[in-house]
């Protein structure tokens, strides 16, 4: 019997460091599982934060993460981030305002919320 | 077996290894404001920027480590330096001027959309899928760069900056004195520990 579990995975960003960590953690979930792993790393552009299903959504929002805005065509632009058009994950206003396009990590920019003067962490588009 | 393997093999290390270069020495460059940038913000930025190139370093290496029979660290860690292809441009100190490391961060960014475009462009499917992963975290870049931009178009010391760096940018060959310090400090663990890893 065939026992291996082949994985191919996208990291958000390159440069994710959590990329050896989470890469890891499957392979000996899969080992604890019984079968052998082969986890693979995929280094182009087929996966897309579009592709975050509306639970995966909803979960980002409960704890607190605003899901990213979909793929434009053309790209995101500076001005699309700095207008209004994100909502708080906390109170759903959209009287929100950008405050950095770097955060904690890669994949995240630091937005503020003026309704419920909250500052919130907004995923970036991927 | 745990692998980070990439989807096909290809042979293009030739114009691929100097973008990786500059990636790698650039990130370290922009790493060196982590801690004393002008604003909290900056210092955020920048170290995001630089972790981000690094990445792009990293995935780069892997393609090309492949069809060279060796391993990303080792192209990043174990060459001499004058084995690295990085441009004098990426390889100035700038700290402690913001002008400066703006100018040239606005330079790059320009200069690099320009490049990955091309590889976008590659017929090689391999290189083009990671060239537009590559562009799409790179955006975020161009973002920051313009948003500075856009402050700094007014001040002359920003517009001196630029003229002063604008010719650096195409340029290759000959290592900068202060890329031997760099290349020193990058490399000490790997020639302290040969293979240790991270």
């Amino acid at each position: 019997m065939d026992s291996r579990v082949h994985v191919e995975f996208t990291p958000s960003f390159l440069g994710c460091p959590a990329l050896e960590v989470m890469r890891d953690q499957m392979a000996s979930r899969i080992r604890e599982l019984g079968a052998e792993p082969e986890v693979e790393v995929v280094l182009d552009d087929s996966w897309s934060t579009d592709r975050i299903t509306p639970e995966g959504r909803e979960k980002l929002r409960e704890s607190g993460f605003a899901p990213p805005a979909p793929r434009e065509a053309g790209g995101s632009q500076l001005v699309q981030l700095q207008s209004k058009a994100f909502k708080c994950p906390y109170c759903g206003s959209t009287e929100t305002r950008l405050e950095n396009i770097f955060g904690p990590t890669p994949c995240r920019s630091l937005r503020y919320c003026a309704s419920c003067r909250q500052p919130f962490e907004q995923f970036k588009t991927i | 077996m745990v692998s980070t393997v990439l989807r096909r093999v290809s042979a293009r290390a030739e114009p691929l290894l100097p973008i990786a270069d500059d990636e790698l020495i650039l990130g370290w460059r922009n790493s060196e404001w982590t801690g004393i940038a002008p604003f909290l913000e900056e210092d955020v930025a920048f170290s995001s920027i630089a972790q981000n190139e690094i990445g792009h370093a990293r995935a780069i290496y892997q393609l090309v480590a492949e069809e060279l029979g060796t391993t990303a660290d080792e192209l990043a860690f174990d060459r001499k330096p004058e084995d690295y292809r990085c441009s004098p441009f990426v390889e100035l100190r700038l700290v402690p001027d913001w002008a400066k490391t703006i100018a040239r961060h606005c330079l790059y960014e320009d200069a690099d959309q320009r490049r990955i475009q091309e590889l976008i462009e590659a017929d090689d499917p391999e290189v083009a899928g990671l060239a537009a992963k590559i562009d799409r975290e790179e955006v975020y870049h161009r973002m920051h760069a313009q948003m500075w931009f856009e402050r700094l178009e007014d001040e002359p010391q920003f517009q001196e900056a630029l003229e002063e760096l604008r010719p650096l940018v195409d340029q290759r060959g000959e290592h900068l004195p202060e890329f031997e310090h760099l290349w020193q400090e990058m490399t000490e663990v790997r020639r302290s520990v040969a293979g240790a890893t991270w």
